[in-house]
């Protein structure tokens, strides 16, 4: 997409959003009413505390995941990646976060050597597990632990292998955060990333950037 | 063989869909790993009817059949303990969000494909080598 041709589809697309419209067949929903999440952690890449008061001013780019995630979560990251591509310089006003929704697994360690192989501007956040709950709330995310199949330590491994192995179901959405920290847009899964390069530049363009 | 030629050509003419291969044929094979060694295989399947119970590798110490399910927007993995089907007129397709094989596996840094084997209930073992996928794939 040409720069005129994405500026002309950002502000097409901001318009549609101050009607109020939505894009559901797309993948893209604008928010009505936009609420503003709150969302705090360690931030794995940083090494420091994080919340996503710290980032008002950017545009925020959210997703909720797990590393031992096989199929989703890798996919949600290839997006990450492609949307960074998409924006090109404009990228650098965006904060792309992904939200570890299994802090009992997901050391700091464990999360960036798993977003580095996709874009070292990713950063990975992990919420203690007594406030996680709280975090996905204000997104209306959901994140449930289903047990691992016990056929996968009949072969071998303990009682406690099983035990300690699940998956977890969860929201595969991806939430866009305003500069004022509101959230204003959300993306399913197959949204394409031109479409969400094209919704984060209509926000940036609100803010004169 | 005239009379071969004249069953092929009027085939032809009707429009006889292609008949599928007498061994299953696995196309477009791959596998997208984690840095822990985690990850899914993803393939198509042109057979006869038959059902996929497993998928091996030597590469890997576990493997099992998954399926992503789509709640909503929430997304739920299971174990699909019973194989998958496929039929003449449905082959089988695994792909992102949908169907795959979860693997937990150890691959050399320098490898670019990861051997695997396909039991089918009928056409027994099919080997076949999945592509690596890069960070860019989709």
């Amino acid at each position: 997409m040409t720069r005129g041709m994405a500026a002309a589809r950002a502000l097409l697309l901001f318009a549609a959003a101050l009607g109020g419209c939505q894009r559901a067949d797309t993948g893209e929903t604008w928010e009505r009413e936009p609420v503003s999440p709150e969302l705090s952690g360690w931030a794995v890449v940083r090494d420091a505390e994080l919340s996503l008061e710290e980032l008002r001013g950017s545009v925020v780019l959210v997703a909720f995941g797990y590393t031992s995630c096989t199929d989703i979560c890798p996919t949600t990251l290839s997006r990450f990646r492609a949307v960074l591509r998409e924006l090109g310089d404009q990228g650098v006003h965006l904060r792309p976060l992904y939200v570890s929704v299994d802090p009992e697994r997901d050391t700091p360690q464990r999360v960036r050597s798993f977003l580095t192989v996709y874009d070292p501007r990713i950063e990975g956040l992990v919420v203690p597990a007594d406030q996680l709950p709280r975090a996905l709330e204000g997104f209306g995310a959901v994140a449930e632990r289903q047990p691992a199949p016990v056929s996968r330590y009949m072969r071998g491994g303990s009682v406690e292998d099983a035990q300690s192995d699940y998956a977890i179901d969860h929201t595969t959405t991806l939430y866009v955060i305003d500069p004022a920290g509101r959230l204003r847009i959300r993306y399913s899964t197959r949204a394409s990333r031109e479409l969400i390069g094209a919704g984060i530049l209509a926000l940036l363009r609100q803010e004169g950037r | 063989v005239r009379a071969r030629v004249l069953l092929l050509a009027s085939g032809l003419l009707l429009g006889c869909p292609r008949a599928p291969p007498e061994r299953p044929a696995v196309q477009d094979a791959r596998v997208r790993l984690m840095p822990q060694g985690t990850g899914a295989v993803y393939f198509n399947v042109v057979a006869a009817a038959d059902r996929l119970v497993e998928v091996r590798s030597p590469l890997c110490s576990w493997t099992e059949l998954h399926e992503t399910l789509h709640d909503g927007d929430v997304a739920r993995m299971r174990h699909a303990p019973a194989g998958f089907a496929v039929t003449p007129r449905e082959p089988l397709v695994l792909e992102p969000h949908g169907r795959h094989v979860m693997v937990r596996c150890t691959v050399p840094g320098t490898a670019e494909h990861l051997p695997i084997t396909l039991l089918f209930e009928q056409a027994g073992e099919v080997r076949a080598e999945a592509r690596l996928l890069r960070p860019d794939d989709p």
